[in-house]
């Protein structure tokens, strides 16, 4: 898929019926941003509500405190609004966003200087999930941020624009400024650590369980 | 559904357990963090400022101003035409009150003058 193809599903396209429901998204989406540069706030607003779950998603994969990735991804959407006369409207608007959470991620994980395992053991603070059955899904949410955490940056970004957010390759290329081979060798390595560090936990949750 | 690291589609057991880990809570408040500090900026960021609207129309306007002033001295060169300098003649010259101003509209011509003009002014003295 070419960066002119489809942008990924949103949640509210999820819903939508239609058989074309991407390219009438990237339409809708063009026409909000040019009424946003025009001065228009509320056309900028619901670009903000389309994409501000998806901008979390991407900023907290960068930056394992919430609170951190909630002002990357803040501070994403003014420096957009900022330069949205750059934005091309014959392109997708998702990725142009997502470019600028990355690297806005990027920069504030850059000026604090957190390493991912100080944010892991923030993130996780707590004592540590025991195998409690009540406490199954924050133990294995909790294990799969750890391990998450302790991927690099690019491969963390590299897999949840992939598999969370449904962008192609090719798009993630020219998000992250990467060649497509890099892409894909970036997300087959975060699979793997995250499929092993899943499965190892799995085990480990089955054993005490039973 | 049996998922590999090498697909090269999205691995949906994958994404679903990434999404939830990543997932934030309550995303109208941080909407309407961003639409409050998008509205503090809003001044700066659009163009609701007065002095940045009169700013922006300057520019033009003072095209647009000097353009007119080019044409009218255009207009009024081609057409409204002659200067007062232009062809003295012998009857002009010798008009004049004074030798002092004749010699004067001599001089200010662009055109030499004819040599009867130069020789009536002399008869004059």
């Amino acid at each position: 898929m070419s960066w002119k193809g489809r942008s990924p599903p949103t949640e509210a396209g999820n819903r939508q019926q239609d058989p074309n429901p991407a390219r009438k998204r990237d339409v809708e989406e063009s026409i909000l941003a040019a009424r946003a540069t025009a001065g228009d706030l509320e056309a900028f607003g619901q670009l903000v509500e389309r994409y501000t779950p998806q901008a979390r998603r991407v900023a907290r994969a960068v930056l394992a405190d919430p609170d951190d990735g909630d002002d990357a991804a803040q501070d994403a959407f003014l420096s957009a609004l900022r330069h949205l006369g750059r934005y091309d409207p014959s392109r997708p608007f998702g990725p142009w966003l997502m470019r600028i959470v990355a690297n806005a991620a990027a920069d504030r994980r850059r000026r604090r200087k957190v390493r991912a395992a100080d944010e892991l053991s923030e993130a996780t603070s707590g004592g540590g999930p025991g195998p409690d059955v009540e406490t199954d899904r924050w133990a294995f949410l909790a294990a799969f941020r750890r391990a998450l955490a302790l991927l690099p940056e690019r491969q963390r970004l590299a897999v949840t624009l992939f598999d969370v957010e449904g962008y192609s390759h090719a798009q993630i290329a020219e998000i992250l400024d990467i060649p497509q081979g890099t892409v894909r060798s970036d997300v087959f390595h975060a699979r793997r650590r995250l499929r092993t560090a899943l499965v190892t936990w799995q085990h480990h949750w089955k054993e005490e369980v039973v | 559904m049996r998922s590999s690291p090498f697909d090269h589609r999205p691995l949906h057991d994958l994404g679903a357990a990434l999404r939830e880990a990543l997932q934030p809570i309550d995303n109208q408040e941080f909407v309407d963090r961003v639409m409050a500090a998008a509205r503090v900026g809003d001044r700066s960021l659009f163009r609701g400022d007065g002095w940045e609207v009169l700013s922006a129309w300057a520019r033009p306007g003072l095209a647009a101003a000097a353009a007119i002033v080019v044409l009218a001295v255009a207009i009024t060169i081609s057409v409204g035409g002659s200067s007062p300098f232009e062809e003295v003649t012998i009857d002009d010259a010798l008009q004049t009150t004074t030798t002092q101003s004749a010699t004067l509209l001599l001089v200010a011509a662009p055109n030499p003058p004819d040599i009867d003009i130069v020789l009536a002014l002399s008869y004059e003295r």
